[in-house]
C-alpha cells in the first residue's frame, strides 16, 4: 500500500461552541478522484480551507505528501492547484493579465496549455475578469489551477455556476488532467450527475465528520431496491436489520439497501426466507437517502 | 480499430445504478459476440478511450483487466489490448439458440412484453438459485 497523498488525523475545529469539523479522519490516494459532498453546512469548505492552509484547525494532524505545511517545499507547494468557492479579487485586471500574473508564482506554469484551455472556453482575453459570467469567472479560475500541471487539485464547488454543456466539458478537463498527468483530484459539489464519470470515490461529510466512504464502482454493485415477497405484512425482522427506508405492503414489504453489507447481495437473497427481488438504484437516490437520514 | 469508431460501441449510462465499468465490459463483450469487435483486434488505449469517453482512466483499465481475466481480451507488452480468440464455450450451442428463440416466441404469443420476459427469466434464476441451496441442505 502505498502512502496516502493527504492524511488527516483527528482533525477538529470549532467556531466559538460550534463544532464544524469533529475528530475527522480521512486518507487520499494518489490518482483518486474524489467527490465530497453533503449539506450546507456540513463543513465541505471549511474542510477543503483547512486542507489548503487557508484556516487553522485547533487539533489533529494533517500532512500533504507526509509532509506538514510548514515542513512543505516551496516545489511541492507549487504542485497543488485550489479553486475556492467564492472567487473574488483582481476585477480591474484583463484575463490575459490575471493569467500571467498568477502564472509568474508557479515554476510548472505552462503557458500554452492555458492559451488553448482559455481559447477552448471561449474567454476572451481582453475582457476585464470582473465583467465575465460567474460561470465564466469560476471556469478562468479553473483554468488557472489547472495551468500549473497540479499533481493535487481542490476545487471547492467548481460546477454550481456551468451549465449542463459546461459542466461536461469541465468533467473532460479533468479527465485529460488525470490521463496526463495522474492529478489526485478533490472536488465538493451538490450536483450528483456527472460526478460519476470522473470521480472513483465518493465521499459525504455531516456534521463535520465523514459518514460515508466509498469506490463508487464498489458502493454502485452493493446498493438496491428490494421487493420483498411475503403472504402478508412484513414487518423489519432482525435479518433485514440493515435494510433502511422499509415499507410494508399487504403481501410483503419493499426497502433499501444503503450500505454494502458484510456478504454480497446474491448471497443475502438466497439466505433470505422470503422471495426478493432487485432494482438497481442511483447514486442520486442513494446520496438523497443517505443526507435525509443522517441530517 | 481507431478511438473515434470505438466509442461508437459504447453507450453508457453513467447515472443508471450499473457501475460503468461493468456496463463496459457487458458492451465490449456484446460488441466481440456480434463480430464488431473481431480476433486480434486492437482495442485503443486506456488514456485515449478515457478521454474519448470523458470518464475517468482507472474505469478503463478495470474493465480491460476483467476482461483479461474472462479471456475476451489479451494484453500484449507494447501494443495494448486485443481482442482474444473467442471461447467455444462462449458462444450459444445451437440447441440453447433454438430453445431460446422458441421461448421467446411463445412469451410474446401469451402477450408478455420484452421487459415481462426478462423479468420472468430473472425469476427463474433466482428460483433455481434458493432450489440449488435447498438441494444443498
Amino acid at each position: 500500500m502505498t502512502n496516502p497523498i493527504i492524511s488527516i488525523k483527528n482533525m477538529s475545529k470549532s467556531y466559538k461552541d460550534k463544532k464544524v469539523i469533529d475528530d475527522l479522519n480521512w486518507d487520499i490516494n494518489k490518482g483518486d478522484i474524489v467527490a465530497l459532498l453533503g449539506r450546507n453546512g456540513a463543513g465541505k469548505s471549511t474542510l477543503l480551507e483547512s486542507i489548503m492552509n487557508l484556516r487553522d484547525f485547533q487539533s489533529g494532524e494533517l500532512t500533504i505528501w507526509g509532509d506538514k505545511w510548514q515542513d512543505l517545499s516551496e516545489t511541492k507547494r507549487a504542485k497543488i492547484g485550489f479553486v475556492p468557492q467564492d472567487t473574488v479579487g483582481f476585477e480591474w485586471m484583463k484575463v490575459k493579465q490575471f493569467l500571467s500574473y498568477l502564472g509568474s508564482f508557479f515554476p510548472s506554469w505552462d503557458k500554452q496549455y492555458c492559451e488553448e484551455l482559455r481559447s477552448r472556453w471561449n474567454i476572451d482575453e481582453n475582457q476585464k475578469v470582473g465583467e465575465l459570467s460567474g460561470g465564466q469567472s469560476q471556469i478562468l479560475h479553473v483554468i488557472q489551477a489547472i495551468s500549473i500541471k497540479p499533481e493535487l487539485l481542490i476545487l471547492d464547488e467548481p460546477v454550481a455556476h456551468l451549465d449542463p454543456a459546461m459542466r461536461r466539458q469541465f468533467i473532460s478537463e479533468l479527465v485529460d488532467l488525470s490521463c496526463e498527468n495522474s492529478t489526485t483530484i478533490i472536488f465538493s459539489s451538490h450536483i450528483i450527475s456527472d460526478l460519476e464519470r470522473v470521480a472513483n470515490k465518493v465521499v459525504i461529510l455531516n456534521k463535520g465528520k465523514i459518514s460515508q466512504n466509498y469506490e463508487i464502482d464498489q458502493l454502485k454493485s452493493n446498493i438496491v431496491h428490494m421487493k420483498i415477497k411475503a403472504d402478508k405484512p412484513l414487518q423489519q425482522s432482525e435479518y433485514y436489520s440493515e435494510l433502511s427506508s422499509w415499507h410494508a405492503f399487504e403481501r410483503g414489504a419493499t426497502a433499501k439497501l444503503l450500505r454494502p453489507l458484510q456478504q454480497s447481495i446474491d448471497e443475502f437473497i438466497q439466505h433470505a426466507e422470503h422471495q426478493i427481488e432487485i432494482s438497481p438504484l442511483s447514486l442520486e437516490d442513494w446520496y438523497l437517502e443517505v443526507s435525509n437520514e443522517s441530517y | 480499430m481507431t478511438i473515434s469508431s470505438t466509442i461508437n460501441l459504447f453507450s453508457l449510462n453513467v447515472s443508471s445504478g450499473i457501475p460503468i465499468y461493468r456496463q463496459l465490459i457487458d458492451q465490449i463483450k456484446q460488441a466481440v459476440r456480434m463480430g464488431l469487435l473481431s480476433t486480434h483486434e486492437q482495442l485503443p488505449s486506456v488514456r485515449g478511450l478515457a478521454k474519448a469517453l470523458q470518464i475517468n482512466p482507472m474505469t478503463i483499465s478495470k474493465a480491460f483487466a476483467q476482461l483479461e481475466v474472462e479471456g475476451v481480451l489479451v494484453r500484449k507488452r507494447g501494443v495494448g489490448m486485443l481482442v482474444a480468440q473467442a471461447k467455444q464455450d462462449t458462444a450459444l450451442s445451437q440447441k440453447t439458440e433454438e430453445a431460446l428463440t422458441q421461448f421467446i416466441q411463445d412469451a410474446q404469443n401469451d402477450n408478455l412484453s420484452d421487459d415481462e420476459i426478462s423479468t420472468l427469466v430473472q425469476q427463474h434464476l433466482s428460483l433455481k438459485g434458493k432450489k440449488t441451496k435447498e438441494n444443498k441442505k
